[in-house]
């Protein structure tokens, strides 16, 4: 009854917190983007070692003794071949055509590289042959740079054609473009890899792995879980848009908060008949403020409902670029949770103050009132 | 004079009439000016960094980087016979973390072509200082603030592996001058001698910088210029890649999401919230004056001057909401960053006359839209209509 009564005013509550939900979810949706990426491309068995003291990939320098010691160390999973499964990757980085921002890497693999990304999966045309200036693109890099199988790419050494796609469950992979490490090594002279993936035995074989790097200081590398340094590389990134989500979220929760007061008042007084009758009828203050409460809270939840579904629909699955990697913005049910308390909260608040005024109507000032009106 | 003495106390009666409602719709006005202030003045302030960034300026970098290496230093002179170049200088940086915290940090390394290519805002007494002193480094007053440094002091700045030749990770530099901050470089800098980073490379990487800054002699010719250098080395074993302080500036920006397009959003998001809400505000207390309107349009007045009243009824708040919360975002300007986590960073918000002056005029357009339904009601009816409202 109370919420069909002036849908006008109802919509104010609605779209306000419809609102702060949905640009909350919508900046919230790369925060949750960028953390899917980095999970979604790890292996709990897989370790990556770089330079000590080194930044990043981009930055760390590995020489060809330290990857083949790297073969030797403990807790380290060999194939069926019996070969150690341990990838030394190269990186090179270059401007993408036809963009002005933004930079696409290269990543020279090794044949050992298949079994250390379990989702990794050729979606158009074929992988590239070692030994040849070929190239495979993920689909992320696919979608944000234009790029298609058949295009050229120039590295060094000459145009590289793009010979097939592929995806990596949504990981960090999918940004880049693949080749034959030893192929790219050779076409931009260098002589150090970038960083070595190992697959371990087992999650827990990586404390002995991780000692005998330590033991060993000659060799000048450091070794860390891999869904734990894609989450360290974009830590600062999810740090920022959540802040910042969190940030709008709060100013445009005060002015909602506000025009829900403002409205919980104007109901309230909309229906000062009602609320004096239902107390003749002797309902007590409780029942009645927890009717404006509800009432609050239901138009609060109908408007988070709203502003959930429009962030989902306008950015969830959509491919974006945050400092190079391109990942799907996705809009969580564990943010969504959290938009909905917020929600509730600026219900809540909003309405207690017109609650209170809803049961301390004096019932002969009031039915004077409404005989007047 | 009149005009005003007439219709000030029907607006002053009219926004009386519910005080907590006028308070309530202002303070909501308000919050989503600050919103909407703090999203322009952030525009702002990227488009300022954008323009401040001079177009006369060239970086030139490898096209091709790689992990250790750049551009060899040899291309330096080179550089300087390309026509429209009048100067270049040399830079490397030094990038790691110090002190307990392990904070980020990175040490830029120039040579003495610098000064004219790229001017620093600094005296040359301090330049020929840092030019005669190896491991001498000058900081800016903000970075000197920020990092806790003094003249005399030691930064040891941990690098990584193979970065310097003799195999040590700590690369130190010691503090020789606090001189003035650069409008381009937001957070200060530190800026150190090119001969000492080529003096501790590996020999392998002895040589090789990280990239070259030119002057131009003509602003109109970048384009030109830009062609001219990455045309005269596609073909060497150094490929280079060229492009002006101004698009550098752009891309930064850019690169990490399209800022401009966020803050119009966010912006635009705070404008629908107070339009709603005012809007139903005045249609509300229209609404229950139906009958005040009809007898203010029996005694006389014109369907447009009640137009009038109902849009200034509406503007008011809307106005004040509107200066006030661009004030409060040009207060509040320093706030996010206190309140975000460290090694998070938002710019300052710039909220200058512009902004404030949009702020009012999207004010008045949103008093207006509010207003829009009301006055099509009142219009539509009748005197005699108006008047059996009540």
């Amino acid at each position: 009854m109370g919420l069909a009564s002036r849908p006008g005013s109802a919509l104010v509550v609605v779209l306000g917190v419809a609102c702060v939900v949905g640009v909350m979810l919508s900046v919230l949706s790369v925060t949750a983007g960028l953390v899917r990426a980095s999970r979604s491309g790890a292996d709990s068995r897989n370790a990556i070692v770089l330079a000590t003291e080194a930044l990043g990939e981009g930055a760390s320098s590995i020489s060809r003794d330290t990857c083949s010691t790297l073969l030797q160390a403990p807790g380290v999973a060999h194939g069926p071949d019996g070969r150690a499964i341990v990838d030394c990757e190269v990186l090179q980085g270059l401007a993408p055509r036809g963009f002005a921002w933004g930079m696409l890497f290269v990543r020279g693999v090794g044949d050992h590289a298949w079994p250390l990304h379990s989702d990794f999966k050729i979606v158009t045309g074929r992988l590239f042959r070692p030994g040849i200036h070929e190239l495979a693109v993920g689909v992320g890099a696919l979608a944000i740079f234009n790029l298609k199988v058949g295009d050229t790419v120039i590295l060094p050494d000459g145009e590289w054609p793009i010979v097939g796609a592929f995806s990596s469950g949504g990981g960090v992979l999918e940004s880049q473009l693949l080749a034959d490490a030893a192929t790219l090594t050779a076409s931009t002279r260098a002589n150090s890899f970038n960083s070595v993936l190992v697959r371990l035995e087992s999650p827990d074989a990586f404390e002995a792995f991780e000692r005998w790097i330590e033991h060993n200081p000659g060799l000048a590398v450091t070794a860390e879980r891999q869904a734990q340094f894609y989450l360290r590389s974009v830590a600062s990134f999810t740090r920022f848009f959540s802040s910042l989500a969190f940030f709008i979220a709060t100013i445009l929760a005060i002015g909602a908060l506000f025009g829900s007061l403002n409205v919980m008042y104007g109901r309230v007084r909309a229906r000062t008949r009602e609320i004096i009758t239902l107390r003749i009828f002797g309902f007590g203050a409780l029942p009645i403020a927890l009717s404006v409460l509800l009432e609050a809270i239901l138009l609060s939840l109908v408007g988070a409902s709203i502003g959930a579904v429009c962030a989902w629909l306008l950015f969830n699955g959509r491919h974006s670029v945050v400092v190079n990697t391109t990942f799907q913005l996705s809009v969580t049910p564990h943010f969504v949770v959290v938009g909905f308390a917020w929600a509730i909260t600026i219900g809540l608040v909003g309405s207690l103050l017109p609650a209170l005024r809803a049961v301390r109507l004096p019932i002969t000032a009031g039915l004077r009132e409404t005989t007047m009106s | 004079m009149g005009c005003t003495m007439k219709y000030l106390p029907l607006i002053c009666s009219a926004l009386l009439r519910r005080p907590t409602e006028t308070i309530l719709t202002f303070l909501a006005v308000t919050a989503g000016f600050i919103l909407f202030a703090s999203m322009m003045g952030l525009n702002v302030t990227y488009q300022r960094a954008i323009e401040g960034a001079r177009e006369d300026r060239l970086i030139v970098v490898s096209r091709f980087p790689a992990t250790l290496g750049g551009l060899p230093i040899g291309l330096e002179e080179r550089l300087r016979s390309v026509p429209g170049v009048a100067a270049a200088g040399a830079w490397a940086s030094v990038c790691g973390h110090y002190g307990a915290e392990q904070q980020f940090t990175c040490i830029y390394n120039v040579d003495d072509g610098m000064q004219a290519a790229f001017p620093f805002p600094i005296d040359p007494v301090d330049w020929n200082l840092l030019m005669n002193t190896l491991d001498g480094m000058l900081v800016s007053r903000k970075a000197a603030q920020a990092m806790n440094l003094r003249v005399g002091d030691i930064l040891t700045v941990a690098v990584g592996a193979g970065v310097r030749g003799d195999g040590s990770n700590s690369w130190p530099f010691k503090v020789i001058g606090i001189v003035p901050d650069s409008p381009e470089w937001r957070h200060g800098y530190k800026v150190g001698n090119l001969k000492y980073f080529q003096n501790n490379r590996p020999l392998e990487l002895q040589g090789l910088i990280g990239g070259f800054r030119l002057g131009l002699t003509d602003s109109d010719h970048v384009n030109e210029v830009t062609r001219r250098i990455d045309r005269f080395f596609a073909n060497s074993g150094t490929p280079t890649q060229s492009f002006s302080a101004r698009e550098d500036a752009a891309n930064s920006y850019r690169s990490v999401v399209d800022m401009a397009l966020l803050t119009r959003l966010v912006a635009g998001a705070g404008l629908f919230l107070i339009v709603y809400l005012s809007a139903n505000v005045i249609a509300r207390a229209v609404q229950e004056r139906t009958a005040e309107f009809g007898v203010l349009q029996a005694i006389g007045f014109t369907r447009i001057q009640l137009m009038a009243l109902v849009c200034a009824e509406a503007a008011i708040p809307c106005l004040l909401g509107a200066a006030v919360g661009t004030w409060l975002a040009a207060m509040l300007t320093t706030v996010p960053n206190r309140w975000l986590p460290a090694g998070v960073d938002i710019p300052e918000a710039t909220v200058s006359s512009a902004v404030f002056g949009a702020a009012l005029g999207a004010a008045a357009v949103l008093a207006l839209f509010s207003s829009a339904l009301p006055i099509l009601m009142l219009w539509r009816r009748r005197p005699a209509e108006l008047l059996a409202a009540s």
